[in-house]
Parts: C-alpha cells; structure tokens; sequence
C-alpha cells in the first residue's frame, strides 16, 4: 500500500562552489532533480573542478551525468551512494569517447544516450 | 538594547516579506502535470531572487551586478512566454539557469567569497483557467537563493582595505574603475561625522588604484589620499605582496577636551609614506599565515596641548619621521583563530634626524565561536595589546605617545593588517585616555597594556540552509556526493603525482609506436588506390589513432593533474584502434599487410592490457585498504540490509488514513533508510568505494551528516513512538521499527569498531589533509552560516597608560559595555555603550561604541 504521504516528484537545482584556501583551484557540484511526471525523477550529477592559469580559472575536470528516469531505482542508488570507481571510469572512458566524436551541437545521440543509460548496471 | 533588537528584527523581516512574491494568483494553480495535460500557456517567466528592496533606485546602486548575474537573457530561454506549456520545457528552465549559476560562481569565488551556493526551484502562480475556447495561463517563476546577496549586501560596507584584512585578495572585484562608499558615524569624541571613502583603478605598472578618504564632523577631520598596488607570487613561501605611497591629514581632539569644545586640545598632524606589506601562503596544518609589513613616514604633529613641565622630553609641535616594522601571524584551528603581532618604530628627534626614541608594540588576538546549537555560536573575541616607548634622545612629538579611546589606532594606519598603537577602551571617548588628572592636561603615556573581550551569542537567525531541509535524506545525499567525487579527485590526483604512476607513462611511446606502425601500414595501403569500402575502414582506423594520440597528448600536457589517471585508463582501456585496425585487416586479402594489421593488434592490446594492470597496482598500492581488514567490516555492513529494508518496507506500508504527523514521519524514514540502504557497497565495488561508502554509513560527515545507518534507526525509532501512541496504535509495527533499529544500532556499533582498525590506504589520508577545506566548509555553510543574525553583546575593557611619575594617568581604567549586533552574511555591525567602572575623571561616565567588522567564516 502506498504511503499517504508519498511525496510527488518536484524540480530543484542546487549547486555548490567552494574555492581552495590557496585560492588556485574551484571545486563546483551540481545536482539537478527533474520530473518526467509527478511519479517519475530524473537526475543530473555536475562536477567541476578547475585550476587557475594564466588567463583564469580553466576547467580540469568535468563530469555531467544524466541518470534516469528509466530504471529509476538504480538511477535513485546512483544518487545516494555517488559515482562509483565503475561509473567514472565508464564516464570518463567510452561515454566520454563516444561524445567527443559527435559533431559539435550535436543535443541528442542515440549511441551516446544508450551508452549513458548503461551507466547505471556498471 | 531591546529597542536596538526590535528595530533591527524589524528591518530585516521588512526584507523579507518584500522578497515575497505578491499574493495575486487568480486561481489555485494545477500541478505541472494537469498544466502540460491541459495545454496551459506559459504568460510570463520570471527569475526573483530572494532579497530585493522596495526601491529600483536601491536595488540599481546595491545589487545592479547581482542582478545581472542572475538575470538570464529572456531569448535564449528554453521556455518563453506563449508557449505552451511543458514539464520538460519547465525543466530546461531551471536547467538553464542552473548552468548560468555555475558560471557566475566560477566568477564570483575570490579569496572574499570563498563558498557560494545557489538553489534554484521553478514555480508555477497566476493561473486562469481555461475557459470558452481560450487556454489556461500560468505564470512559471524560477526562485534563485544564492548567497550572493548577503556578500554583496556585507561589501557595500567593505573598504578595499578591509577587503585585504580578511582575505588577502588577489584581484578586485569591483566591476567599474571608479568605486565610492559615502558613510555617516558618530564617536564620543568627535560627534557626528561623514565622508566617503573612494578608490579608482588604473592600469598603471606599479599602482592599480588612486585610493581617497576623508571623513569630517564639527570641528575635526581626517583625509588620505595614496596610491597602491599589489602582487601575487604564485610560488615561494610569500604569496601576497601590496605597497602604496600616499598622504593622511588629520585634526583631532585629544586629553580630556573634545565634543562640546570649541577650545579643545587638538591634535593636528600632516603624514607622508611610504608602505610595503606581504603574507605568506599558508602553511598546513594550522593553516598559519606569516605577514610582515614596514613603512618609513614623516611629517607633523602639531598640538595646542600645553605640555606641563613636569613631563620632560615632549614636545607639542615637531617634526615626525618613522621607520616602522612588524612581523605577525596568523593561523586556526577549528573555529578558533589566533593572530599576534610584534611592532617595531624608530623615530627621529622632533629637531634632527637623529634617532629620538623607540615604541615597541604587541597586539595578540583570539578569536572562537563555540557552536553549542547550529546557527547560534557563541562568539568569543579577545584582544590584549602592550606597547612601550623608549625615550633616546632629544624631545618626541606629543601626538606619538600614548592615546587610548574607543576608536582603534593602527601601527601603521590604512594597512590590511591590523596591529593596534594605543589602549582601546570602549567607555573611554576617542583619544581622551591620556588625559593626567594630577597635572590637568592631556600628557599620553609612554606605557600602555589593554585587554578586551566580547562576547555575543544570537538569538535570531535566519540560516543560509533553511531548517526544514536541513536534515533531509536528498541534501545528505548531495553533501555526500559531492565529498566522494572531491575525495576521489584528489586521490587520483596523489596517483598522478606517485612515481609508481610516472613510471608507467612511457607506455605513451609504446602506443606511439604501433599508431606509427599503423601509419606505415595504411600508407601502403593507400598507396594501391583502394576501393571505397576501404577507404572508409582506413578512415575509421585514422580516427580512433587520432583519439589515442589527442588523449596521449592531454596526459603529456598535464602529467600529474587531477584527471590524468582518469585519461590514462581511458586510453589504456580504449580499443577503437585495434578494433578498426583488424576490421581493416578482414577487409584486406589475406597477405602480408594483413597479417601486420593483425600483429600490431595485438601487440597495442597487449600493451594497453599490461599497462591497465600496472594501474591496477598502483591504485591497490595507493588509494585501497588493506583487504582482509576491509573484508571484515564489508560483512559487518553486509548484515545492516535486512534490518534496513525491513524499516523501509514498513515505513512505505503504513495504511492510508493516519496522520499527517506520522505520514510525514514515515516519508522521513523511508528517505533514511533508502539513502542509508543505498550505502551498503555491493561485492563487486572497488575496495576504494566500499571504504568511502562504509564511511558515510557508519560515520557520517562530521556533524554536518550523521552516520546513515545511525540516522535511519533513530528516526525509526521517532517513528514507533508515533504510531504506539497514535489514537489507533499499531503496535506491531511500532515494536518491529524499535527491533530492527536496535539490531542497527548493534551493528554499528560493531563494524564501527572494526572500522577503526583499518589501515587507510596513503592516497586517501594525503586526500582527506588536502580536501579539509572543502568539508570544513560544507559544515560552516550547513551548521553555522547566516544570511542574517542578531545578538546581544556584552563587553568588557581594561586599559592602563604608564607616563612619568609625576604625570598619574588615572591608573586601571575598566568600562562594561552592552549592545547589539546585526549580522549580515560576512559583516558585523555592532551598536553599544560602555559604562566606564573605575576612574571615570577624565573620561567621563562611558561612551557609545560602533563597530564594522568582516568575520571570514570560511577561512
């Protein structure tokens, strides 16, 4: 039986940006909470991480993972526990490989898209 | 003091109730699902941050950048207005303005905002339903709190010198080149007074801004007018240097005169000089920062103070030259902050350039907030400040002796680092201690000691965080998150910067090799003029060498960075050259260019593989714990999942009807002991992902995050008790939510001792040294930070001037003062009166204090 107060989905953003205290690294997370409908979350994870150099703070590192809304209760594990060693190696590695090669603009990508969905059984 | 709270209460809830969005909705809007299912057309989109003014004039002149920050450009919108409207349109929305967010922190962090956060939550208002043809309106509004506002709102306050005090700020942040902050005061000795403060950027070699300052009452003044610049080193043991040439004029009352005196004593004096300053970066673990500064100056200090002859050696009126030096430090621990100082002057005879005398000063300061209850730390300051003066030869000018008062007077005045000259005594008027009773004229002292403590605690707040997500299961998550990927960072970052990592980087040239091969290969190839089919298999096969060697070329860029150990097991794990090399072989007659195709596919495949395996090892060697250690509090966990599944089954299973109370309760739940389930690491994770998992389990993120397992079988337990004294009690579940969160606690407690036992790995112990900072912020940011706070505050002073014998100065002067603060963000304004306890000849009864001071949280 459903609980009385099941909570319905709601869209937020919440992004946070610390600078380090030798004031030449940002470390910048983001996540996103969207709703395909009241029942059906989505999530977007956003890191950044970004050196200064001679002409300003220059991203290093940086991560955007879309995750659900289909599977949604491993895309919600993925959101509680973090990226794992397995996801950001697989980020980092054919899903990133896989995004370079699409012409720039590219919005949608079938290949990509699947290979992130995959995301969530690594 | 009452009044003073009520007053500002007031102001601050005025702000507020403004930033509220007008009440004006036509009817009860739908849900976005009844808005996108009914077709709705979107009328207006609207980004309102939380704090705004009733006036546009004063929202232009305070927040005009803010605004511009957060004002996303209406074209480029994913959601317009006449559109129709959609949940996916309305989430690009808010996606969009997220990423706007993102930019302007990486703009907006500098050493004085060191942590921003930005939420952004999509509304919907005004709706009309739809009606006779025509569709519903909706009005779709993004809420942005950030906060910006508070930091804008506490620099409008800020000089540029303050800026430096606290933050050592490596560039301005001022938008335009001319910047100008009027401002109105009030001190006892002076009365009412105004000025402004200004400052202009240039882009000249040596100074980057014209700095001005000048503020005037009744009968008194003070100006500065100077040139500055500064520079950052970005290696060596210094890393901040600022210099600046410049002149301060000053007519001042002083000894017992002042106020209500149109024949007061007064203190005229005419300063040139000329200044240097530089901090260290700071040095771990304490996080301690070295200074030393210096200035030569010279000019004049003319009295009308009469000087009695039983004070030798002083003269009213003279000529002024100085060579001033200090070394000072600063460092913390935890939320306690130390700084001491040591000042030294050599100061010429006011009738030659021989050396007159020596002034020596020492100012120490200790700074604590003891956060007893989030949002309410108790703040302690403490001030203690010795200063003496050796008289060498000849006669010193009046005005550089000893002057205490309520007003702090800098060593080197206008400088970012502050090393008190004189007592401070907030119930004693601004220069009247120094004032000799016996001899009935203002004499100063050659000696001086002063202690000052405050002590403040707030008692309203209005968090940063709001209350009612403070403890939800998606903002533990989040902070969770976010700490594993900033661990996980540096840790790859301390196997990049490893010589076991390093040695594995000729395997760069190895691949290099077999791409050349390659290259050799399909030059042959080409050379036949193949087919088409051919072609486009020998293209393909380009492509990838060309990803190997763009991917090979970034780790050679940046050998040891942050993301090196991530792209090296990319390109060790990245096959799209030996696939596309054999399927061009398959393509080929058999022969022997296929036959090398092949052989070079294998030998890149068994290269990448024998590199992949030494990073396996460097990783086991750096960043994993030891596994049989490991293994046993990975059992540990293992036996929480039955107990957690079972509180969240219950917990999602509660019939309908009960409570709104214990509805909520339950959703409390479910969210704890999902996140908390969430957590338990599968056989299968990395020993690196079961650590950090098994960490946030069982130990949490400081007091920021409670252990997760801790949390669910707590708020089970809360829970039981509900439903066991609910009207209709449920009592088996009640009594089955108490047995599993026992069985949790039990469980905790036994894998938190096994956890102890685990040796962690070096790369995670050089991580959690070097990423400190980022937790010590969250926990600031989460527990402590307000966007607006207001306390009593209670002070007491003691302050005691030495001068010649036979000029008694009133012996120990002690004054109890009470006010109030209002906090905003990172500034303090404090507003009080000091009763002077003791000798109040002279100094009269007390005196009204006010203070701006900038508290860096964050540092």
């Amino acid at each position: 039986m459903a609980n009385a107060a099941a909570k319905k989905c709601k869209e937020f953003s919440v992004t946070l940006a610390v600078l380090a205290p030798d004031n030449k690294r940002q470390i910048s997370f983001a996540m996103e909470r969207g709703c395909i409908d009241d029942n059906t979350p989505f999530f977007i994870l956003i890191f950044v991480l970004r050196d200064k150099t001679a002409d300003g703070f220059q991203d290093r590192v940086k991560l955007k993972v879309t995750v659900g809304p289909q599977d949604n209760d491993k895309a919600q594990k993925l959101m509680d526990a973090g990226l794992k060693d397995t996801q950001l190696d697989f980020l980092q590695g054919p899903v990133t490989s896989a995004a370079k090669k699409l012409p720039p603009g590219t919005t949608t990508d079938k290949i990509t898209e699947k290979k992130v969905a995959q995301l969530l059984t690594k | 003091m009452a009044f003073l709270s009520k007053r500002a209460v007031a102001g601050v809830f005025s702000i507020a109730v403004i930033a509220s969005p007008a009440a004006a909705a036509t009817d009860v809007c739908p849900g976005p699902d009844q808005l996108q299912a009914q077709r709705y057309v979107v009328s207006s989109v609207q980004v309102r941050t939380p704090l705004v003014l009733p006036s546009k004039f004063l929202n232009t002149v305070f927040f005009s950048k803010l605004n511009r920050l957060l004002q996303p450009d209406p074209a480029a919108m994913p959601i317009k207005p006449a559109q129709v409207f959609t949940r996916l349109s309305y989430f690009e929305g808010m996606d969009f303005i997220q990423g706007l967010q993102e930019a302007a922190g990486s703009r907006i962090l500098s050493p004085s905002v060191r942590v921003r956060i930005a939420l952004v939550l999509p509304s919907v208002e005004n709706c009309t339903s739809p009606a006779a043809g025509n569709a519903g309106t909706v009005d779709v509004v993004y809420k942005v709190y950030t906060t910006d506002a508070a930091y804008f709102l506490g620099q409008i306050f800020e000089t540029r010198f303050d800026r430096a005090t606290r933050s050592l700020s490596t560039a301005s942040t001022a938008d335009g080149r001319f910047q100008a902050k009027p401002f109105l005061g009030y001190n006892a000795a002076r009365g009412f007074l105004g000025g402004a403060k200004a400052s202009y950027s240039l882009n000249a070699p040596w100074f980057d801004h014209i700095n001005g300052a000048i503020s005037v009452a009744n009968s008194s003044y003070e100006g500065t007018a100077s040139l500055s610049g500064q520079k950052e080193s970005d290696s060596g043991l210094w890393s901040h240097f600022e210099w600046s040439a410049g002149y301060a004029q000053s007519s001042l009352p002083i000894g017992s005169t002042g106020l209500n005196s149109t024949a007061s004593a007064k203190l005229d004096s005419g300063t040139v000089w000329l200044r240097l300053f530089a901090a260290s970066r700071a040095i771990s673990p304490a996080e301690l920062i070295l200074r030393f500064g210096g200035a030569v100056e010279g000019g004049l200090r003319d009295s009308n103070a009469a000087i009695p002859t039983a004070v030798p050696d002083v003269v009213s009126s003279g000529r002024h030259g100085a060579v001033k030096g200090y070394l000072g430090t600063t460092f913390n621990h935890g939320r306690n902050a130390f700084t001491a100082s040591y000042g030294l002057q050599a100061g010429k005879r006011s009738d030659s350039y021989d050396l007159g005398y020596i002034k020596q000063l020492v100012d120490v300061a200790y700074r604590s907030r003891w956060l007893a209850t989030e949002h309410r730390p108790i703040r302690i300051d403490a001030d203690f400040g010795w200063g003496h003066i050796s008289q060498i030869s000849g006669d010193m000018p009046l005005g550089e002796r000893f002057f205490g008062g309520n007003v702090e007077q800098r060593f080197i005045d206008g400088d970012s680092w502050r090393l008190r000259s004189a007592p401070f005594i907030r119930g004693v008027p601004q220069y009247r201690l120094g004032w000799s009773p016996t001899l009935g004229a203002a004499v100063g002292g050659d000696s001086f000691v002063s202690a000052n403590l405050t002590v403040a605690r707030p008692v309203w707040v209005y968090p940063a965080i709001p209350n009612e997500i403070r403890h939800d299961a998606d903002l533990y998550g989040g902070l969770m998150s976010a700490n594993i990927l900033v661990l996980k960072t540096s840790m790859d970052e301390y196997v990049a910067r490893s010589a076991q990592f390093q040695a594995l980087l000729p395997v760069l040239d190895e691949i290099e090799e077999q791409l050349k091969d390659y290259d050799r290969i399909v030059a042959s190839i080409e050379a036949a003029n193949p087919p088409d089919s051919t072609k486009d298999l020998i293209q393909s096969l380009k492509d990838a060498q060309e990803g190997n060697r763009d991917l090979a070329g970034e780790i050679r860029d940046d050998p040891q960075g942050p993301a090196t150990r991530g792209k090296l097991r990319r390109l060790l794990s990245d096959s799209s050259a030996t696939d596309a090399g054999n399927a061009l072989a398959d393509a080929l007659p058999s022969g022997p260019q296929q036959d090398d195709l092949r052989t070079i596919g294998a030998r890149l495949a068994q290269i990448q593989a024998d590199a992949a395996t030494k990073l396996d090892q460097v990783d086991a060697a750096l960043v994993f714990a030891p596994a049989p250690a490991l293994k046993t509090v990975f059992d540990d966990v293992q036996a929480l999942e039955a107990p957690l599944s079972a509180i969240l089954n219950i917990a999602d299973n509660l019939p309908d009807g009960v409570s709104e109370q214990i509805a909520q309760e339950a959703s409390q739940v479910k969210a704890a002991a999902r996140l908390a389930h969430n957590k338990i690491p599968s056989p299968t994770d990395t020993p690196r992902d079961k650590l950090l998992m098994i960490d946030d389990l069982i130990t949490g993120f400081g007091k920021t995050v409670p252990a997760l397992a801790e949390d669910a079988a707590l708020k089970a337990e809360v829970l039981a008790k509900l439903l066991e004294t609910s009207p209709a009690p449920m009592t088996a579940e009640a009594k089955a939510l108490q047995t599993h969160a026992q069985t949790i606690e039990t469980g905790i407690r036994h894998a938190a001792q096994h956890l102890a036992l685990v040796q962690r790995p070096p790369g995670e112990r050089w991580s959690r040294r070097e990423t400190a900072y980022f937790r010590n912020t969250i926990d600031v940011l989460v527990r402590e930070f307000n966007v607006a706070a207001v306390s009593p505050v209670v002070t007491f002073d003691a302050a005691r001037l030495w001068a010649n014998p036979a000029a008694e100065l009133g012996g120990v002067h002690t004054s109890m003062g009470f006010g109030g603060r209002l906090s905003l963000a990172s500034a303090d304004f404090t507003l009080g009166y000091a009763w002077n306890l003791t000798n109040t000849s002279g100094t009269g009864r007390g005196a009204l204090f006010f203070s701006l001071d900038i508290v860096d949280l964050f540092r």
